[in-house]
């Protein structure tokens, strides 16, 4: 699932159009947005309402692994306005907390890549680095819901020494961010790509048939977990087969059943 | 290719980093505080990382060198290992780095004059010992030499030092810094060596069994001592064949004299190291089978270890003196060899 956080609705509304996103209609503490593959929240602007907007997400909707987007526009010292960019450092000016999103995909050609600040106030005295009001708190909270790699943000430049910020309007946003929803889409497919393949041998086993018909400890069932995963990678067959004996009564005897069998259990060589 | 350079501020303008910077005209560079910022958070993921990993440019501050773990020694009066690079461009599943760190982007320590005098100082503190020193612990010694030029800057130390021993520990082909110069009889270029089939499948990224073979045979011919290193020996079935067939050709191809030692050992890992690979790699079989915990460590099953070594053991006595072949075995405390190592 991609999830996708965004301070204001014309920065979303480009997404919800291009994603085909359909609103939720139940009354929650943020507008969410859905389809089968994107979550996109509008959290409001600066660093509390995005901390809130992100836990919330990650509460309500709790896929094991997600992508984490933060999308928005942005000042920028030396960027042009309308120009796009991927955080490589966001740095919070209040704590002076920073963080690196690892750079694991190869960019789109048109997107840029920056250093970061989020401010608590418009900044204007522009320096060769973006600002924005919410990335640090997005990237904080979304931490705790997915490896560094799956949360990335994503600015559009909307304001320089050369274009104030006290111009821009909701429009003009929207308009921004139109103009690069391919190059996001880009990021987003290459980092889908990238999970696809980081957890393509990671599937949670199936442990109710074993549950169901001995009890297994704490303890046991973990064992039964690492067990059975190590089953799975060696032999391709379903371990219950060899459990129809009715003799088997106790969990501990299907861990010692199953042990035995794998332990002089060669494994093939496969490339 | 390395397309981003995290560089700690303290060493932005030191020569050796310019002269990498440059070999990277189009990596984006980031200035940080200390390496640890980047590589040291812990919800990175490993895998991940390895698609596309950053060069970190950092400065050692001490402990440059260090003890080995002493059932790791050699029989010689010292040994040490040390660590100018964190991380390595293959990717085999057995590694132990993987396990160990959270981030797989490389982190190259550019004051190597600094271990060179590190490395001088243990050497000063007992000048007529044999002392060893090792290299390729935290990642492959040879693999970025075109990049850190390592092997250049570290190996004429001990050219005025003939009781102390370098090993340089490889499965690469980047020997040209080696093939440019003199040998010298108390550096051993080391390489580990595993079947193709097990190469194949679990070494991916490094060079293959042929191309590390060809490499030691012009290390031979230029005069560089070499050493055998099958290990992590890898239970499978057919491993015998396997072994047997890869062992033969190596001592085919490579002249007794040239040989300074060989080490066995089956594949074992500290059990938090062995729980974050299978995290990573849940359905490697090869990582799965045959292997029970002892002492914190995860190994084969005694019966299973006993054998493989038995075997591998059994095959290279037929090429080489008892006295320079090492075997670890979970079991002992201390490297199984009937003489010194040198």
């Amino acid at each position: 699932m991609i999830k996708l956080l965004i301070a204001l609705g014309a920065e979303a509304k480009p997404f919800i159009a291009y994603f085909k996103l359909k609103k939720i209609e139940t009354p929650t503490p943020f507008k969410l947005y859905r389809n089968d593959a994107v979550e996109l929240v509008t959290s409001g602007s600066g660093r509390i309402s995005m901390a809130a907007a992100t836990a919330w997400l990650g509460g309500v909707s709790p896929h094991a692994r997600s992508i984490w987007l933060n999308v928005g526009t942005a000042g920028h010292g030396q960027f042009e306005v309308g120009a796009a960019c991927i955080a490589h450092k966001v740095q919070e000016a209040a704590s002076k907390r920073v963080w690196y999103p690892p750079q694991v995909i190869k960019n789109h050609s048109s997107l840029l890549s920056t250093e970061l600040i989020t401010v608590d106030q418009v900044h204007t005295d522009y320096e060769n680095v973006a600002y924005d009001m919410e990335a640090s708190a997005f990237i904080a909270t979304a931490h705790r819901f997915a490896n560094a790699e799956f949360v990335q943000s994503l600015k559009i430049i909307s304001d320089t020494p050369y274009s104030s910020v006290s111009l821009l309007t909701p429009a003009a946003l929207s308009s921004y961010i139109e103009a690069h929803l391919m190059t996001i889409e880009h990021t987003v497919n290459a980092l889908v790509d990238l999970h696809r393949k980081v957890y393509q041998d990671v599937s949670s086993i199936n442990l109710t048939p074993f549950l169901n018909r001995w009890r297994f400890t704490t303890s046991q069932h973990y064992q039964l977990s690492e067990t059975l995963r190590r089953w799975l990678a060696v032999r391709h067959d379903d371990p219950l087969d060899i459990l129809c004996q009715p003799s088997i009564k106790r969990a501990a005897e299907v861990l010692q059943l199953l042990n035995t069998t794998l332990k002089y259990e060669a494994p093939k060589v496969t490339v | 290719m390395i397309s981003m350079i995290y560089i700690e501020r303290e060493i932005a303008l030191h020569p050796r980093t310019q002269k990498i910077c440059a070999q990277f005209p189009k990596a984006q560079h980031v200035l940080i505080d200390r390496y640890t910022e980047v590589f040291n958070p812990k919800n990175q993921n490993f895998r991940a990382q390895k698609e596309n990993p950053a060069l970190i440019l950092a400065y050692k501050h001490e402990h440059h060198v260090l003890a080995v773990p002493e059932s790791y020694g050699l029989g010689a009066s010292a040994h040490y290992y040390f660590s100018h690079l964190l991380n390595c461009p293959y990717d085999c599943r057995y590694c132990f780095l993987q396990g160990m760190y959270s981030s797989a982007h490389y982190v190259f320590f550019v004051n190597l004059e600094d271990f060179n005098e590190a490395i001088r100082a243990k050497i000063h503190q007992a000048p007529n010992q044999e002392q060893w020193f090792f290299s390729g612990y935290d990642s492959d010694s040879l693999a970025f030499e075109p990049v850190t030029c390592f092997a250049q800057t570290c190996i004429p130390l001990f050219e005025e030092y003939p009781n102390a021993y370098l090993e340089l520990r490889t499965k690469s082909t980047q020997i040209r810094s080696l093939t440019h110069r003199m040998p010298l009889k108390n550096v051993i270029i080391a390489y580990s060596l595993n079947p193709d089939a097990i190469a194949k499948a679990l070494e991916h990224k490094a060079p293959s069994l042929e191309k590390r073979l060809q490499a030691m045979e012009s290390l031979q011919e230029h005069g560089w001592r070499l050493g055998l290193r099958f290990d992590p020996l890898i239970w499978h079935q057919d491993y015998q064949h396997h072994y047997q067939t890869m062992i033969e050709m190596v001592f085919k191809r490579l002249r007794p004299e040239a040989i300074h030692s060989v080490t066995l050992g089956t594949f074992r890992l500290p059990k938090t190291f062995y729980k974050n690979i299978v995290r990573l790699y849940p359905k490697e079989a090869l990582l799965s089978a045959g292997l029970e915990e002892y002492n914190s460590t995860i190994t084969y099953e005694k019966n299973i270890e006993t054998q493989m070594l038995h075997f591998c053991k059994q095959v290279i006595e037929h090429y080489i003196a008892p006295e320079h072949l090492f075997q670890y075995s979970s079991s002992l405390t201390s490297l199984e060899t009937s003489a010194a190592y040198a």
